[in-house]
């Protein structure tokens, strides 16, 4: 690196690269590498977490930007998705429509709900508002239900794969890189949203909602905004979960995977968008991580039911001791370990 | 939300005792499951089960789950059948389509299963058939209820042998019902709001009504609901003199409680799940009537014996009963195993189960049948069991009768 | 009239229910969302005594009730005492993990099936007649009775008690009461005692009059609109809110469309938040941290 820092006369094309990217952005590089070659040497399992992995990493970024940045508390997300899935399985059963249709039906259905979810917020702050967002959740999944049976579909509907330009995306392999294109994707839409007006407009707000309006900042319009976008991309991902999972039925939009969203981007670490990422990580694998661990350990008197159940248990006792011990999330311990890295001379090597 | 945990009393009262002989066994039953992804031996059927041994619903599933493998582990260790043995792949689903999804996928693309058997929620159900039918691969429901995909006319590769299903225990109900009211009584319904209860009972409305009796309304209760009082008031107030109830045992059993809360004395009919023998018991209501295709342990026949010797020798401290359609399942394996030629694939196992007829061993009214047409039975069997406070005991109300399936 | 008896008693459970949450809330700015788990463990509780400690009905409750003192005190000290200072939030999150915690916790101990705790303690909840056409069953009657003196009993110790005042205080200006001298560790550890207390009490007389399983856990869901509706931080307003869902809920039932007693209370609350955003009795606040 000394040769750059001397930077006198022309340079050899690896350094100029070098030169160009900083350490930040190389890591990132090398993170996309890594994905990309993940499937190589994984096994159809490993693929399938992946892929859930994905999923919920689109939705824990749509949370985070409503809850970590723009602070308007939302337990509604189950409802959301389910809005998603359930508009594409709909369109789907009754005019058998395609995926170029369906999705950004989703989307759309996704923010007009969201619209109607964000209303309470202009009123109510904090548990009222999350409140309100839980009674919205339930509303959805009434509708659902209600559509199930007067359609007589009462085990679900079910989807065929999705065929995008003449192919049929069912294989694993072949979602796995479509989900991961689609998850890096909204990331990078998500970051330069955050770097925009709008984002600094709810990173204002958020902070303190008297000020933002003195400061000129439309408080209600930017609220709305917020859950508009950001129901739109949960909506994104029910449908995404729906064409993956060739199903949609109402059962599988609980309460408990809206607290399991939440989870994510607290210990992720709030306000940060890997955050939101290594969050969707963290609980996605946290129930194979400890029905792994409860049968790698000999333990007489147990049965499969036992261990199971534990599991759950152990969800709530990591939650807590995250909570508890590190507020700042897994981005904050990220943060600490790439500290101890540090070189004394971090600047950027930009020109 | 869903509250539809059912009922399995148990005298437990404090933990689980040590189970060190069932747990021996299911660690070296784990070890060759564990083997990773088995190539399987022609003389080897992989079987994956998806069973909600964990989460709100195990208080039904968990149960039948361990009696599935209880009997496919006796029937393995006594040398399989013609040579065959079985090995289970048991994940947990915890009663959620997610997992149960996952669970699917993993069975299809990396377990290499012949069959897919499902001990677990209706929840459960549109992910594990959406990617069984895909490729190919039989799925039984045992000690699920039985999807309407089951019935006639059946779905391909979708096949049944649970006890229970709400339309034909309502058929079963309702005939027992007319038999004892008198005819111009008035029968309410209770039900809980799940597709599958809501049709069974409305379908009973249906019948009642046609047999020239009065209806006093369908109380549908929201699945999550804890005070079923006021359903309870409702149909008192509409004048029932009986009532029909079929919803999870828990659902139901609450629903009775509650109208006995309010003084009203009339007989209630209710769907015969695994709690029922044990609550009956302990209840000792002569006016509750459960109709149901299993028998019960008072009966104390051969084949009764036979799965309470088993489950004594396990070492497990489950109620025999709520472990019955699991066994069931377990005799219906081995019922098509014994069929089975030298093609141990998945496409052989549903052409032998296309077309069968199993016998039950006596722990039902008669064989279960599947033709091309009809993957849950051709012919149905109930009996009627009440508490009899003149014997002390339980006793059988009325005795086996057929229904046939369309 | 049977439809008011049953209001009635609907009322009495959310109010002893919404009076935990407020408890905690108003004292703390905490919304314990592990409610209602703690309540169910109360009735597990009595059947763990019943079953192994004493036979005798009464001896049984007297220790559920000391267990339950010990299980709130042990809450507060060992986990939530260690979030005061963080975002709202967080602590919230925290209630909702302890939740899932004991739920997981309940399941591995007493299993996932129902009991019938009336059978093993010989409780006989026989059915009383109040007039000719209003019948509850004892366990209602005395659930009733309960929610009355426990709302009496709070009333009286938050306003005519020292150490009410001292909480009172605390959850109106947290740092000013500091600054007199008060020990907010004390104040809210004796808010979280009161309120598990309360919550058990209630386990114990729903499971007297039904039957006890995990899922049971979901009349703390359903008893939010109840506290919100009233303001989250006011006791009379929780017995009013109360009342206004628990009627609510029985008339959909019975004129309306009972699938919708789950979602209406929720869209009520809904509405009224609209009109007043912090409750019919609620006090405004400016609220982000414990």
């Amino acid at each position: 690196m000394s040769n750059i820092e001397t930077g006198i006369g022309k340079m050899a094309p690896a350094t100029e690269l070098r030169k160009r990217l900083s350490q930040n952005q190389v890591a990132w590089i090398g993170l996309i590498v890594l994905l990309v070659l993940l499937p190589t040497s994984a096994t159809p399992f490993h693929l399938d977490i992946a892929s859930q992995i994905f999923i919920a990493g689109i939705g824990a970024l749509a949370l985070m930007v409503l809850t970590g940045i723009a602070g308007q508390i939302s337990l509604g997300h189950s409802g959301l998705m389910a809005a998603g899935a359930f508009t594409t399985g709909i369109l789907y059963k009754e005019t058998g429509a395609g995926i170029w249709i369906t999705l950004p039906a989703s989307v759309v259905a996704g923010a007009v709900i969201g619209l109607i979810f964000g209303l309470p917020s202009l009123r109510l702050r904090g548990i009222y508002l999350a409140m309100s967002t839980l009674a919205l959740h339930f509303l959805v999944i009434y509708l659902g239900g209600e559509y199930e049976f007067a359609s007589g579909a009462s085990t679900g509907i079910f989807l065929d794969p999705p065929v995008v330009f003449g192919f049929e995306i069912y294989d694993g392999y072949a979602w796995y890189y479509v989900l991961l294109a689609l998850v890096a994707g909204t990331y990078w839409g998500c970051r330069n949203l955050l770097n925009s007006k709008t984002g600094r407009a709810w990173e204002a707000l958020h902070a303190n909602e008297t000020a933002a309006e003195a400061l000129g900042v439309q408080v209600a319009n930017y609220k709305l905004l917020a859950f508009v976008i950001t129901s739109g991309i949960a909506s994104f991902s029910g449908a995404l979960f729906a064409y993956y999972q060739n199903f949609v039925s109402v059962e599988a939009f609980t309460l408990f995977l809206s607290i399991q969203y939440i989870a994510m981007i607290i210990i992720g670490g709030m306000g940060s968008l890997p955050g939101a990422l290594l969050g969707a990580v963290f609980v996605t694998l946290v129930p194979y991580f400890v029905e792994w661990l409860m049968e790698a350990v000999p333990y007489i008197g147990l049965d499969i039911t036992t261990v199971s159940s534990a599991s759950y248990a152990a969800f709530g006792l990591l939650m807590i001791l995250f909570l508890v011990f590190e507020p700042s999330g897994l981005i904050g311990i990220w943060k600490r370990i790439v500290g101890q890295f540090a070189s004394p001379s971090k600047r950027e090597d930009t020109p | 939300m869903t509250a539809r945990a059912m009922n399995f009393v148990l005298s437990l009262m404090g933990g689980k005792t040590v189970k060190i002989k069932q747990f021996a066994k299911s660690l070296a039953l784990s070890a060759t499951v564990a083997a990773g992804p088995a190539l399987a031996a022609d003389d080897e059927v992989v079987i994956g089960v998806s069973a909600a041994l964990s989460g709100w619903a195990a208080g039904t599933y968990a149960a039948p789950a361990e009696g599935l493998k209880l009997y496919l582990d006796r029937l393995n260790e006594a040398g399989g059948v013609n040579g065959k043995t079985v090995s289970l792949v048991i994940y947990d689903d915890q009663g959620d389509a997610s997992r149960a999804a996952s669970n699917a996928k993993r069975f299809l693309t990396q377990d290499d299963v012949q069959m897919i058997i499902s001990v677990s929620t209706s929840a459960t159900f549109a992910p594990i058939i959406s990617q069984a039918t895909r490729r190919k691969v039989p799925v039984l429901f045992a000690g699920s209820v039985c999807p309407a995909e089951t019935m006639p006319p059946a779905k391909p590769l979708l096949y049944c042998s649970t006890g229970f299903s709400a339309v034909h225990d309502s058929i079963a109900m309702v005939d027992y019902l007319r038999d004892r009211e008198s005819s111009d009584a008035t029968v309410g319904f209770s039900a809980m709001g799940i597709p599958i209860s809501r049709a069974g009972m409305e379908e009973a409305e249906r019948m009642v009504l046609k047999a020239d009796m009065k209806s006093a309304g369908v109380e549908i209760a929201p699945p999550g609901t804890a005070d079923y009082t006021s359903f309870a008031t409702k149909l008192i107030q509409n004048g029932a003199d009986s009532v029909l109830s079929w919803a999870p045992w828990a659902v139901q059993i609450r629903f009775v409680d509650a109208l006995r809360k309010q003084g009203w004395k009339g007989n209630a009919y209710v769907g015969h799940l695994a709690e029922a023998e044990l609550e009956m018991m302990k209840m000792k209501d002569p006016n509750l009537f459960t109709l149901g295709t299993n028998v019960m342990l008072f009966e104390d026949s051969e084949a009764t014996q036979a799965l309470v010797n088993a489950v004594k020798e396990s070492g497990s401290n489950l109620h025999p009963e709520a472990i019955l359609d699991g066994w069931v399942g377990g005799i219906v394996v081995e019922g098509v195993l014994e069929q089975l030629g030298e093609d141990t694939s998945a496409e052989a196992i549903n052409a032998v189960m296309r077309n069968i007829e199993i016998d039950t061993k006596g722990l039902r009214g008669g064989p279960i049948t599947w033709t091309d047409d009809n993957h849950f039975r051709e012919t149905i069997y109930y009996r009627a069991y009440r508490w009899s406070d003149e014997k002390g005991a339980m006793e059988i109300a009325r005795d086996w009768k057929a229904y046939e399936v369309e | 009239m049977q439809i008011l008896a049953n209001i009635v008693v609907l009322t009495s459970l959310y109010a002893l229910v919404a009076s935990g949450y407020v408890l905690v809330y108003k004292v703390s700015r905490v919304l314990n969302l592990a409610h209602g788990e703690l309540m169910i463990l109360g009735a597990y509780l009595l059947v763990a005594t019943s079953a192994g400690i004493a036979s005798d009905p009464l001896v049984a409750i007297a220790l559920t009730a000391m267990f339950s003192i010990v299980v709130g005190l042990s809450v507060y000290l060992l986990l939530m005492r260690k979030m005061t200072g963080q975002p709202v939030l967080a602590a919230v999150l925290t209630t909702v993990a302890l939740g899932i915690l004991l739920r997981g916790a309940m399941v591995l101990i007493w299993g996932p099936q129902q009991l019938n705790v009336a059978a093993m303690i010989s409780f006989d909840n026989a059915s009383i007649a109040l007039t000719d056409s209003v019948r509850v069953s004892t366990a209602a009657l005395w659930l009733v009775v309960c929610t009355f003196l426990v709302y009496l009993g709070l009333l009286a110790f938050l306003h005519m008690s020292r150490w009410g005042m001292r909480m009172r205080a605390s959850g109106q200006n947290a740092l000013l009461a500091a600054q007199r001298g008060i020990n907010l560790h004390t104040v809210y550890a004796l808010a979280w005692t009161l309120s598990t207390f309360s919550g058990s009490l209630t386990g114990v007389l729903v499971t007297l009059d039904s039957r006890i399983d995990v899922n049971m856990a979901v009349i703390g869901l359903k008893a939010f609109p109840a506290a919100l509706v009233g303001g989250l931080d006011s006791l009379p307003g929780a017995l009013i809110g109360a009342g206004v869902i628990a009627a609510l809920e029985v008339l959909l039932i019975h004129y309306v469309n009972p699938l919708l007693s789950d979602v209406v209370p929720f869209l009520v609350l809904i509405a009224i938040l609209i009109v007043r955003p912090w409750g019919l009795y609620g006090t405004k606040e400016e609220l982000n941290r414990v």
